[in-house]
């Protein structure tokens, strides 16, 4: 182990047992949510935990996790860079609906500088698509994700100068948490 | 209290959701119930970072790709190093978010 993920254990039970006390003091005492549920709750959350190796206990036999699809996940979860990114955009597609008012407005002159513009924006093009195929950043294509907040990024020239606080860091299958954190990247 | 969806996708976020998920299929828990247990889930993980965790790290790497939409930073970086104290972590590829600390003291 080369960074230490027992403090990351403590730090989730922690967490587990506040959701599920602040849990109690809203839904169960209000008569909303039963408190067994609530325990069923607790027991699989922390089943689940301990096998996927990142918090450490026993696992009562009669809270086994039965895979289930996860149906309630896409509704549920709402990640914050789901939105479609403009440059996921097809640039081809950008140029296009760029030239084609152009077009309108001025047929004759705009089909004159249309060509050479358009030769460019092919090179482009392709240099741009080269870098999509590579870089392909899928979560799945990405195992390891740092999830975290920001206080500053500054760039100067090709550096990136970041300070990141309340991390979870998961890489090299090791979850770690992080008070801050500073970012120093060349681009 | 403003809070960030971002943890649920930590090991810790997938494994409640899941659960919640399991409970809600097999009708022992209502959708708006589950939802309201992920979302003290959100407050509980922010604070729970904020209060409980005292690790400073320092990140160094290439940056491969680099995103700002809807107050969000997604970098992708490329031989990435992870360094707390003297003890270090090295990636080849690295996906990191982070949402706009300043949204939560608002």
């Amino acid at each position: 182990m080369v960074l230490s993920t027992s403090d990351t254990s403590t730090s989730y039970n922690y967490v587990i047992d506040d959701v599920i006390n602040k849990s109690r003091c809203e839904l169960v005492y209000n008569g909303e949510l039963e408190e067994s549920v609530l325990s069923q709750i607790q027991s699989k959350w922390k089943t689940k935990m301990i096998q996927a190796g990142v918090i450490t206990g026993t696992i009562e036999p009669s809270t086994a996790s039965i895979p289930a699809p996860p149906i309630l996940q896409t509704t549920l979860q709402t990640p914050p860079n789901a939105v479609p990114l403009p440059e996921k955009m097809s640039i081809k597609k950008e140029c296009d609906e760029f030239y084609i008012p152009q077009q309108d407005g001025a047929r004759d002159e705009a089909m004159v500088t249309y060509a050479p513009n358009d030769e460019n924006e092919e090179l482009l093009n392709e240099d741009d698509d080269d870098e999509e195929d590579d870089m392909d950043d899928d979560d799945i294509n990405i195992p390891h994700l740092v999830m975290c907040q920001f206080d500053k990024v500054k760039r100067c020239k090709n550096k990136w100068e970041c300070k990141f606080n309340a991390g979870v860091m998961q890489i090299n299958g090791k979850n770690v948490l992080f008070s801050q954190a500073t970012g120093d990247f060349n681009f | 209290m403003a809070t960030f969806e971002l943890y649920r996708r930590s090991t810790i976020g997938m494994c409640l959701t899941e659960t919640l998920d399991e409970m809600v299929q097999s009708g022992t828990l209502s959708p708006e119930l589950a939802i309201q247990v992920l979302v003290q889930f959100d407050k509980s993980m922010t604070e729970a970072l904020e209060s409980q965790v005292k690790t400073k790290v320092s990140i160094k790497g290439h940056l491969h790709t680099y995103r700002f939409c809807d107050n969000v930073w997604t970098f992708i970086l490329q031989d990435a190093m992870f360094k707390c104290d003297d003890r270090q972590e090295n990636v080849s590829r690295v996906k990191i978010v982070a949402c706009d600390s300043k949204l939560l003291t608002q």
